[in-house]
């Protein structure tokens, strides 16, 4: 028994203070999340954001079961003071509602490109199955393609979603105030496509606005009049979420992170990085070893100081030099004695285009500096020797710590046409000589038929070098109809009344002549063999025929002009004659049948259309792929001619794969 | 004696307040740590935790929140049917070479950004074409026709396509 008496007052102080406490304790979170935590330069992390290793198709599968328990199918609880199927219906949206843990979707099969280096197998496959796919073919993680959906259209969470929040699932192609773009709609489009761009603002960086390492500013909301700040951007991953939404959360939406703020902010990315701490944890990598994409390069010289500015192409056992730059962006300092770059896909197998200098057969080269902190870039350079055989190919590289491990796979690779220079073509109008002139359609090659000048029938006078525009006088619209390399020395492009549209102000050089030149530069040279003019065109190097295994939209092909397989195989010549032609090393395999119809050239329409015309501009055939834009053609090493759009979808062949 | 007894007191009261506060620091740290929590928790196959309950409140609310937005932007477009989209210039960086800026509002190819950097009556000009972002309509980086020199430039950059145009004038200070 305790011999004391306790007042009451100190009674009733010792109860408030036990009472202060275990409220105190009792609603002590362990972590709360706040905006004061948001880092505008620094959302998520490279290592997290493109490792698409982080969840199993079945992962995915069960992340989704998880989040919508039961399915509200028939729109049966209330809403609105009626029920959601009689809301959803009056709105344009009636039931059945399929929630995205039991959608399935029938897909094509898709095409590696530089973006999405891997392929998705076509069929009719579960969301689950098509994030997985998408995230394998594209190296983004399946959590971002997740939260992507999430912040986009609550898609995740939603038990009574719409067909439009499949439609348009992750934002691709709708503008703020302006419709969608129907040509983007349907769910695996915009998984995939969104996926892509993510690559491309790595791959394609310098095009965008937001960039790793770049100060650079980004608006609170669609109104300017709302303001924003500078943002220094720390990595690829942050500049790709800015590159898709071009708005940071002001103080208002991340004071109220689970709600709105005011009428300037913007939630995109706020949500994107609550969403992900939510579900997933931390964006911020620890990975000991990791890299992020800075740029690839291949020169034609050891010296490295011609780039080539198109597909590499290099006779066959000839070399091509090549510089690859990653940053770190691991917790581990690369050093020289074991940072390499190795071949991969597969990995450890020795590649064709194993040369001289490499470490070993199965690592190209290793750091160029001796040591590379976490956050700093560093260099590869290499040479790649060519096999013997022609043909197109493709070599993977990554990134390996000799000893430790591999690192991310990025799906780094370079595009090797391997094939023989090919002597002077028979190209006989490489020149336009003093007093001579050209009119709509009529065109001047280059001695290898690589580049061509036209007068278009809208009045453009445009130069193609490769397949595409390099130069033009911008005269779209100005009816000019006639060029003339007059005998005063004057480039002249006059309309049909005889205004002159465009001038090249040489005149007072008598006896000057035009010429298109092998190394893609159009000259007027004087009559005694001095520049006076040139469009400046030059493509690099000049000594190597390039090898065109296709060409893209806007863009045309004139007689005298082919696009060829890289092993010389098979041939899409526009004959002199009038006919397209597709050859196996055997056989024409198909063609137009326009021989003698005066066909002036075929050209890829803006449109998706490819059209052969006459020289009044009146189509004589076409392949009737109008409406879809974007499209390009490839021949194939298979024998086929393609077109296809950018999502790597085949709108039209000729149906020839596999001919001899 | 009275001395002695109001230090006791004193001291025994610390000594309840204590114990009481340990019994509930105790009682607290086995709620959080012990019985509230599965033996493993769900990982991925990163070996990273992932929350498995299903959509909370908030989450609810907000997803409702997305469905009155479907309708505001759906009863929006359809007023607006015949008004030409409103084409809204950004520019995000300008430095001595370059010239970056983007187009919101719009999301089309081949229109054409023009931008002019103006300084005690230097003029310096860049154009590009502009293309399809995601959602916008991104101009190419600009390059300037001539190097300009650090100070706080007037730009002005002017967007033109056959369906729109726009145009922001901003003060920057290039360094």
């Amino acid at each position: 028994m305790l011999h004391f008496k306790i007042s009451q007052r100190t009674m009733r102080i010792a109860t408030l203070l036990v009472f202060a406490v275990s409220l105190v304790l009792s609603h002590a979170p362990a972590s709360a999340l706040s905006g004061a935590d948001f880092n505008a330069g620094r959302i998520i992390d490279d290592a997290v954001f493109f490792n698409p290793n982080t969840m199993t198709a079945n992962d995915i599968q069960v992340f989704l079961n998880s989040k919508v328990p039961v399915c509200d199918t028939n729109g049966t609880q209330p809403y609105g003071g009626t029920t959601r199927a009689a809301y959803g219906a009056s709105r344009g949206y009636p039931s059945p509602y399929t929630c995205l843990k039991d959608y399935s979707q029938a897909i094509p099969t898709t095409v590696a490109d530089s973006y999405c280096g891997g392929t998705v197998a076509g069929g009719t496959k579960s969301s689950a199955q098509i994030i997985y796919d998408v995230s394998q073919a594209c190296g983004v993680s399946p959590k971002v393609l997740i939260i992507l959906l999430q912040k986009e259209q609550s898609l995740v969470t939603d038990d009574w979603p719409w067909s439009s929040q499949y439609q348009s699932a992750t934002g691709y192609g709708c503008p703020d105030t302006a419709p969608c773009d129907a040509e983007y709609y349907g769910f695996f489009n915009q998984v995939y496509q969104a996926a892509r761009q993510y690559q491309r603002y790595v791959k394609q960086a310098h095009l965008f606005n937001y960039r790793s390492g770049q100060n650079s500013y980004v608006q609170y909301n669609p109104n300017a009049g709302c303001g924003g700040t500078n943002v220094v951007i720390q990595n690829q991953a942050t500049a790709g979420l800015y590159n898709y939404t071009p708005y940071q959360p002001n103080a208002a939406a991340l004071a109220n992170l689970y709600g709105t703020g005011d009428s300037c902010s913007a939630y995109g990315n706020r949500n994107f990085w609550r969403m992900y701490i939510d579900w997933f944890g931390s964006p911020n990598s620890n990975t000991p070893w990791a890299w992020s994409y800075e740029g690839q390069w291949a020169f034609a010289d050891a010296g490295r100081t011609q780039p080539f500015t198109n597909t590499p192409t290099v006779a066959p056992n000839g070399k091509i030099y090549l510089r690859v730059k990653a940053r770190n962006m691991g917790i581990s300092t690369w050093d020289q004695s074991f940072l390499h770059l190795g071949v991969s896909r597969p990995m450890d197998v020795p590649s064709t285009f194993a040369e001289a200098g490499w470490v070993s057969n199965t690592r190209a080269a290793r750091l160029v500096e001796a040591s590379v902190s976490p956050g700093q870039i560093g260099t590869f350079e290499f040479a790649m020797q060519a096999p013997a055989t022609k043909g197109t190919y493709n070599q993977y590289f990554n990134l390996v710590a000799e000893g430790r491990s591999w690192l991310n796979d990025l799906g780094l690779y370079f595009t090797v046409n391997v094939n023989s220079p090919s002597g002077v073509s028979n190209s006989t109008n490489t020149t336009l000589t003093s007093g001579q002139s050209i009119g709509h359609n009529d065109y001047l090659l280059s001695p290898d038929s690589q580049s061509a000048l036209t007068l278009q029938g809208d009045g453009n006078l445009v130069l193609y070098s490769n397949f595409a525009a390099t130069w033009s006088t911008g005269s779209f619209g100005a009816a000019a109809n006639r060029l003339i390399m007059q005998g005063d020395g004057n480039l002249v492009l006059y309309d049909q009344n005889n205004v002159a549209r465009w001038n090249s102000q040489t005149g007072g050089n008598a006896g000057a002549r035009l010429v298109l030149q092998t190394d893609g530069n159009m000259v007027i040279y004087s009559a005694t063999n001095v520049p006076l003019w040139f469009t400046g065109t030059t493509h690099t190097p000049d000594h190597l025929s390039y090898v065109n295994t296709g060409f893209r939209n806007s863009t045309r092909m004139f007689p005298g002009q082919s696009i060829d397989t890289a092993d010389g195989k098979y041939h899409l010549i526009m004959q002199r004659d009038g006919n397209l032609v597709l050859y196996s090393p055997t056989r024409a395999l198909w063609a137009t049948g326009t021989d003698g119809k005066s066909a002036a050239f075929v050209s890829l329409q803006q449109d998706g259309n490819l059209v052969l015309y006459d020289r009044a501009s009146r189509p004589l055939w076409y392949s009737g792929t109008a409406g879809h834009a974007n499209l390009r053609s490839v021949i194939q090493q298979d024998g086929n001619l393609v077109l296809y759009n950018n999502l790597n979808i085949p709108f039209w062949h000729t149906g020839t794969a596999g001919s001899l | 004696m009275k001395k002695q007894k109001r230090l006791s007191n004193r001291s025994r009261i610390i000594i309840v307040t204590l114990v009481g506060l340990a019994i509930l620091g105790g009682a607290f740290f086995l709620y959080r740590n012990v019985l509230n929590n599965a033996d493993t928790s769900p990982t991925t196959a990163d070996g990273q935790p992932v929350n498995l309950e299903p959509a909370s409140e908030e989450e609810k609310a907000q997803t409702e929140a997305t469905k009155d937005a479907i309708v505001k932007r759906d009863e929006a477009l359809t007023q607006n049917n015949d008004t030409k989209p409103t084409a809204t210039v950004v520019i995000t960086e300008v430095t001595q070479t370059s010239a970056r800026a983007y187009v919101s509002g719009v999301f089309e190819e081949g229109g054409t950004c023009q931008a002019t950097a103006t300084l005690n009556g230097v003029v310096a000009t860049a154009t590009s074409e502009a293309f399809k972002n995601v959602s916008y309509t991104q101009c190419a980086p600009m390059t300037w026709n001539k190097t300009i020199s650090p100070g706080s430039w007037s730009v002005q950059l002017t967007y033109t396509s056959p369906t729109s145009q726009g145009s922001q004038t901003k003060i920057f200070e290039v360094k």
